[in-house]
């Protein structure tokens, strides 16, 4: 699977290259985002354009990520599909984590 | 993925209509991980055929039926089981109804009892993060995306039935 990445001083961004973020997917997904920010302690931006559609198993990978960069500086999501806003909002994670309608905002506060 | 489609002639419960032909959807699978996502994708179509303006968003009836065959799957490794998982898919405006079967072992009574709850428990935001449970989200996912979900265990299989409302959109 494609989990293409950029550094950044204060940030990697994440573009998953993948459609589905389930049970197929969500390990190397999670094994990719905690290695990145283990490797570079900084802040994760994952820009899910590419996911369209998310399940348990993919929300259950993003909390484990999620805990997993806490001490490094944080997570947050950009571009997020309805589909999957639908799950966060469903589970109530939309409260949780944070999440911006565009990649330019998201940046801006992760690298600031 | 198998389809079986039966003219809805000879079941007259069938009312799904392709080009004014009323049919009944089948569906087996391998207990295989690899097959949900093709299936979620199917259910989901089927559901546009059969009404393309419901207020129910057609990713959380994809959403029940990825779940639901998840946790089938998953306890199916626990104890290997023979066969294929059975899934019919009906409409009878406006509702839209999976109902899936499975050979498997008997599901723990805590597990059916949460799918005979009425209500859904997702863990309470309020929680640090460090609780956040990573999984046991599923069975709340589906409940919350139907409308009714119920299971029993009869001649030596598990059948759950999903049943979502394909009403219009009321503007």
């Amino acid at each position: 699977m494609n989990f293409e990445h950029e550094l950044f001083e204060k940030c990697v961004v994440v573009r998953p290259g993948i459609v589905r973020l389930d049970s197929i997917a969500a390990p190397e997904f999670r094994q990719c985002v905690t290695d990145l920010s283990q490797q570079h302690k900084v802040s994760i931006v994952i820009d899910m354009a590419n996911v369209e559609f998310m399940d348990s198993s993919g929300l259950g990978a993003v909390i484990g990520c999620y805990k997993a960069v806490q001490e490094n500086g944080g997570l947050a999501f950009c571009n997020v599909h309805d589909n999957v806003k639908e799950v966060f909002t469903l589970t109530h994670m939309d409260r949780i984590f944070e999440i911006h309608d565009d990649f330019d905002t998201c940046f801006s506060k992760q690298a600031a | 993925m198998t389809l079986i489609p039966a003219l809805a002639s000879r079941q007259r419960s069938s009312t799904f209509r392709f080009h004014g032909v009323a049919m009944n959807i089948k569906i087996a699978i391998k207990y295989d991980c690899k097959e949900i996502a093709n299936v979620g994708k199917l259910v989901r179509h089927l559901c546009v055929l059969s009404s393309d303006d419901a207020e129910t968003s057609l990713n959380q009836v994809e959403l029940a039926v990825v779940e639901l065959l998840n946790n089938i799957i998953n306890y199916s490794q626990r104890i290997p089981v023979d066969g294929l998982i059975e899934l019919n898919c009906r409409f009878v405006d406006p509702t839209f109804t999976v109902t899936v079967s499975d050979r498997g072992q008997e599901i723990d009574g805590a597990v059916a009892n949460e799918y005979a709850r009425d209500n859904v428990r997702m863990p309470g935001v309020d929680m640090s993060i460090a609780d956040l449970p990573e999984s046991g989200w599923g069975i709340q996912l589906i409940k919350s995306a139907c409308d009714e979900v119920s299971y029993r265990r009869s001649h030596g299989k598990n059948i759950y039935k999903l049943n979502f409302d394909l009403s219009p959109a009321t503007v």
